[in-house]
């Protein structure tokens, strides 16, 4: 079972990776991590509220992640949008813990 | 500003190429259009079809200024396309067919050889906590597939099939026909994460390691490749 600490730093890797647009590959795959942790994390019941959290940034992540390559016209606008998501699930990790 | 106008829409991916299988999307990249694309794919007999059968679209929607900034660095994205692609309304004079024309020679190679090596650093250092092997094998199969993508590409055979790019670039990479199967069943582990397959096996922590020990030679077999590619870049 990951651990709480373990999740928050697994936030902190996606927002280093998206200080550079070129890295969209890193980011799909540290959110993949991210979501799949918290996924382990919300099978126990204090923790049931991060599902709805993730769902949202697992739908976010799925138009600014695709295709895998950098794309940086769109990355503004897709960040924008996934860094409050981020923002809410990290603050959910640390309430609980 | 962007000096195309109208709308392309083209069918790429497993239905362009023919290796489609029953859970395959139905990929269609729509230029320039907002919402426009179901008008044109409805009227394709075999797009048509194909939605009846079960299969979903899995829509791509860029606007021409999106598309323009793409074709400045040579978008593998778009080498993709104008590979297997084909335009669903075929018109004189389509201006994505014209841009793909113009498309130069990919320019980011390198930059994109440096986050698959980065996705391996990570997977290394998830290992030290909880982790699941599975998933992280997946990660290191699904790096592999687009670095040999990518290798296939700057050795002049582009190949952007699921598992096909492993058997293409192992005849430039010396691989015998053991570690091609090997790595096919590799990236199983990523069609199984899709719900496309069943489980190669329930991989160990030791199979991730081996995995992306492996996976780290080959990368820097490719980036050899891709440092040619990019010396002989006009």
């Amino acid at each position: 079972m990951p651990s709480i600490e373990q999740c928050l730093d697994q936030v902190a890797a996606v927002r280093e990776a998206a200080v550079d647009p070129n890295a969209a590959y890193v980011i799909r795959s540290r959110l993949e991590r991210l979501l799949l942790s918290c996924a382990g994390l919300s099978q126990i019941s204090e923790f049931k509220g991060i599902s709805t959290s993730c769902d949202k940034l697992y739908e976010l992540s799925a138009s600014v992640c695709r295709p895998s390559e950098s794309l940086d016209v769109r990355w503004d606008e897709g960040w924008s949008r996934i860094s409050p998501a981020l923002d809410e699930l990290e603050a959910l990790l640390s309430k609980s813990g | 500003m962007a000096l195309r106008h109208g709308t392309s829409v083209w069918l790429y991916g497993s239905f362009a190429r023919g290796d489609a299988d029953e859970l395959s999307d139905i990929d269609i990249l729509v230029a320039g259009g907002d919402g426009e694309w179901r008008d044109a794919v409805s009227q394709d007999p075999q797009l048509a079809w194909l939605e009846l059968s079960g299969h979903a679209f899995s829509p791509m929607q860029f606007s021409w200024g999106e598309l323009e900034a793409m074709c400045a660095y040579g978008s593998l994205f778009l080498h993709h396309v104008k590979l297997e692609g084909r335009a669903v309304t075929p018109e004189e004079n389509d201006p994505l067919e014209q841009l793909l024309a113009g498309l130069p020679r990919y320019r980011r190679a390198t930059d994109e050889m440096q986050a698959f090596t980065v996705v391996l650093q990570d997977v290394a250092k998830s290992l030290r906590g909880d982790h699941s092997p599975n998933f992280e094998m997946a990660v290191v199969a699904t790096a592999l597939r687009h670095a040999f993508i990518l290798g296939c590409y700057v050795t002049g055979q582009p190949d952007f099939g699921r598992a096909s790019p492993f058997e293409t670039l192992s005849a430039t990479l010396r691989l015998s026909p053991e570690t091609v199967d090997e790595l096919q069943t590799l990236y199983g582990f990523r069609l199984h994460q899709q719900g496309r397959s069943d489980l190669p096996f329930d991989a160990t922590t030791q199979d991730v390691v081996t995995s992306t020990e492996r996976a780290a030679t080959l990368f820097q077999d490719i980036q050899r490749r891709v440092d040619a590619f990019d010396r002989a870049m006009p």
